[in-house]
C-alpha cells in the first residue's frame, strides 16, 4: 500500500516541477489527438449527416457497418496501419511508422466511425419540419446544409466529445504504430503502460492523473452542453 | 397570356404509386385571398407545399409571374414564402428566428427596427420577446413569431398551411390581423388552408375545395362519401343511423369511390310535379340557411343521410324555404361526378 502513496506523492511533484520527459508525453498526447480529430470530424461529420439526413439504398446496412466500426479494437487498428506504413507496406516509402503523424492516423480511423456514427444519430434525431421550414425561406443547399448542422450542433458536439475521449485514452495504436519511442512518439498511454512494467509507479501515477483530469473535462463539457441544449 | 400572379398546368404529384394531387389548370390573381379546404388527405398541405416550391411535383407546370419555375428558380423563392402546417422554429432566440431569412439573403439594413416591426405586427413586443428562447414560447406564440419570420420578408406570395390550428383565439385573431395587414400594406397574394370552411369563406376572395387529390373551383360541393349499396335497382349513399333520406346517386362504379355534386346543382323544390323525371331525388329537411358573402345568394344546409349537403338558391327565394321544413331535393345525374 505504500508504494501506491508514496507514488502518488511523487506524481504530485513530478506535476508540479514540470517534469520534462512526462509532459513530453502530454506534447505529444495533445499533438495527435489534436491531429486526429481534425480529420476524423472534417470527414466523419459530413459523412454522419449524410447518412442520417439522406435515403438511399443500402443505409441500413452502411449504418450497421458504421455503428459496428465504432467497437474496432485499437490492436487491430494498429496492425492494419502498422501493416500499410511499414518498409514493405503500399505507404512505406512516405516515412511514416515511429512518427506522431503515423499515430495520427491510427486514431482518425478509430475515431472517424464514432464521428460519422454519432453524428448520423443526431442529424436522425433532427425535427422532421426542418427541412420544409428552411426550404420556405428559399434557401440554398448549401445553407439547408450549414443551417442543420448548426441545429444539430450539440449532437455534434457530443460525438466529437466522445471521439476524443477515445482517442486519448487508447494504447493499442500509439503503441504498435508509434513504438512508444521516448522524447518523440511517447504518449501518455503508453508512457503509463512501460513505467507500470518497470514499477515506476509515480511516472504511470502523474500521467494517469493527467488522463483522469482529460476524461474529466470532457464529462463536464458533456453535461454542460446537455443542460444547455 | 394571362395577368395570374401564379400558373398552375396539367398538375400531377405522385407518392410512389397514387397520385395525391392532379389538376388540370389553377390559377392564383394578385392580391387576391385563395382559401382551401377540404378533409385530411386531401391535397391541401400537398398544394401548398408545391405552391411554395418546397415540393416538386412528379408532372406539370409552374409559373410564376409568367416564368417557369421548375426547377425552383431562386427569384421566386425569394419572394413566395410559406407557413408550413408545423413550421419549427430554430435553436435560436425569437429575434434570430425572425431575422433568419433576412440574413440568408443578406439584408440586414436596420435589421433590428424590421425585426421589431414584424413582431410587433403579430401582437408581440419585441422588448419581451426579442431575447426570449423559442423554449419559452407558448404554441400560440411560436406560431406568430413563424409568422413573423415569414412577414418580415414581405413576400409577394405568402401561403399559410392550417394557420391557426391548434392556437388559441388570441393568437388566431392575431394572425388573421397580421396577414390581412400584409395584403392591405404589400398587396401579398394569399392562400390560406383550413379545415373550417366558415371562418375560409368569411375571408377568402373564393374558396376550394380539395378532395381525393383533385380541386373543385366550384364554389360549393357536396361530397358523398362512399361506400354506396344497392337497394332494389338503384345505388343510395345510406346514412349509419336510422335515416328515412338515403340520397339515390345513379350507379356505383366503385362502391368505395366517393360521389361530388357541385352545390349550384343541387336544386330544391316543395312539390314533385316540377322535377325533370330523369332527377335524382330525395327528401331532406332543411338544417339552416346563411347569406353568401357576396350576399347574392343563400345556402341552405340540408341534413340528409349522415351528412349536410348544401344548396344554393337566389337570394329572392329567401322567404320560400324554413329551416326545419322538409323538401325535395333533386339533381340531374349529369352533375355527379364520382372520385
Amino acid at each position: 500500500m505504500d508504494f501506491i502513496i508514496d507514488g502518488i506523492i511523487k506524481a504530485l511533484h513530478l506535476l508540479v516541477s514540470f517534469d520534462s520527459e512526462t509532459y513530453s508525453a502530454v506534447q505529444a498526447t495533445i499533438y495527435v489527438s489534436g491531429m486526429s480529430m481534425i480529420v476524423s470530424l472534417a470527414l466523419g461529420i459530413p459523412a454522419g449527416f449524410a447518412l442520417g439526413y439522406f435515403s438511399f439504398p443500402g443505409k441500413r446496412a452502411l449504418r450497421l457497418v458504421v455503428d459496428t466500426l465504432m467497437a474496432l479494437p485499437t490492436v487491430f487498428i494498429g496492425l492494419v496501419v502498422y501493416a500499410m506504413i511499414s518498409s514493405r507496406g503500399p505507404l512505406g516509402s512516405l516515412g511514416l511508422l515511429f512518427t506522431l503523424p503515423g499515430i495520427a492516423i491510427g486514431q482518425a480511423i478509430l475515431a472517424f466511425p464514432v464521428v460519422a456514427a454519432l453524428s448520423a444519430s443526431a442529424v436522425e434525431s433532427m425535427d422532421a419540419q426542418l427541412r420544409p421550414t428552411l426550404m420556405s425561406f428559399g434557401v440554398s443547399r448549401t445553407r439547408l446544409f450549414l443551417t442543420s448542422l448548426r441545429e444539430v450542433r450539440f449532437g455534434l458536439l457530443v460525438a466529437a466529445l466522445n471521439a476524443y475521449g477515445r482517442v486519448t485514452t487508447e494504447v493499442g495504436i500509439s503503441m504498435m504504430v508509434g513504438g512508444n519511442i521516448k522524447w518523440h512518439t511517447r504518449t501518455i498511454t503508453t508512457a503509463i503502460a512501460l513505467e507500470t512494467g518497470k514499477g515506476m509507479f509515480d511516472v504511470g501515477i502523474a500521467l494517469g492523473l493527467i488522463l483522469l483530469l482529460i476524461a474529466f473535462a470532457v464529462n463536464v463539457s458533456m453535461s454542460f452542453l446537455r443542460k444547455y441544449e | 397570356m394571362t395577368n395570374a400572379l401564379f400558373e398552375i398546368r396539367n398538375l400531377k404529384h405522385r407518392y410512389k404509386d397514387r397520385i395525391v394531387l392532379e389538376e388540370e389548370s389553377f390559377d392564383l390573381y394578385p392580391g387576391t385571398i385563395t382559401g382551401i379546404t377540404g378533409p385530411n388527405g386531401s391535397g391541401k398541405s400537398t398544394l401548398i407545399n408545391i405552391l411554395g416550391l418546397i415540393l416538386k411535383p412528379t408532372e406539370g407546370a409552374l409559373r410564376f409571374m409568367g416564368e417557369q419555375v421548375v426547377p425552383f428558380s431562386a427569384i421566386a423563392r425569394e419572394r413566395i414564402a410559406t407557413l408550413t402546417q408545423d413550421s419549427t422554429l430554430l435553436k435560436r432566440n425569437v429575434s434570430e428566428n425572425v431575422a433568419y431569412g433576412l440574413m440568408i439573403r443578406k439584408d440586414t439594413n436596420d435589421l433590428e427596427k424590421r425585426v421589431a416591426e414584424s413582431l410587433e405586427s403579430v401582437g408581440l413586443p419585441f422588448s419581451s420577446f426579442a431575447r426570449r428562447s423559442v423554449k419559452a414560447l407558448s404554441g400560440g406564440e411560436a406560431r406568430r413569431v413563424a409568422l413573423a419570420a415569414r412577414l418580415i420578408l414581405k413576400p409577394q406570395m405568402l401561403l399559410l398551411d392550417e394557420p391557426t390550428a391548434h392556437v388559441d383565439e388570441h393568437s388566431s385573431t392575431m394572425i388573421l390581423r397580421a396577414v390581412l395587414h400584409a395584403r392591405e400594406q404589400w398587396g401579398t397574394t394569399l392562400v390560406i388552408s383550413s379545415h373550417d370552411r366558415e371562418w375560409l369563406e368569411s375571408i377568402s376572395d373564393r374558396t376550394i375545395t380539395a378532395f381525393n387529390g383533385h380541386l373543385f373551383k366550384e364554389e360549393r360541393i357536396n361530397i358523398l362519401t362512399g361506400p354506396f349499396e344497392k337497394r332494389g335497382n338503384s345505388w343510395y349513399k345510406v346514412g349509419v343511423t336510422s335515416c328515412d333520406c338515403n340520397i339515390p346517386v345513379p350507379m356505383s362504379p366503385d362502391r368505395n369511390r366517393s360521389a361530388i355534386i357541385p352545390a349550384s346543382a343541387l336544386y330544391l323544390a316543395h312539390d314533385s310535379s316540377r322535377i325533370p323525371d330523369n332527377a335524382m331525388i330525395f327528401k331532406p329537411r332543411i338544417a339552416g340557411i346563411s347569406l353568401s358573402r357576396n350576399k347574392e345568394h343563400l345556402y341552405v344546409s340540408l341534413s340528409g343521410s349522415d351528412c349536410c349537403l348544401v344548396s344554393i338558391i337566389n337570394s329572392s327565394e329567401a322567404g320560400s324555404f324554413i329551416p326545419g321544413q322538409t323538401v325535395y331535393a333533386y339533381y340531374d345525374p349529369a352533375d355527379l361526378s364520382f372520385r
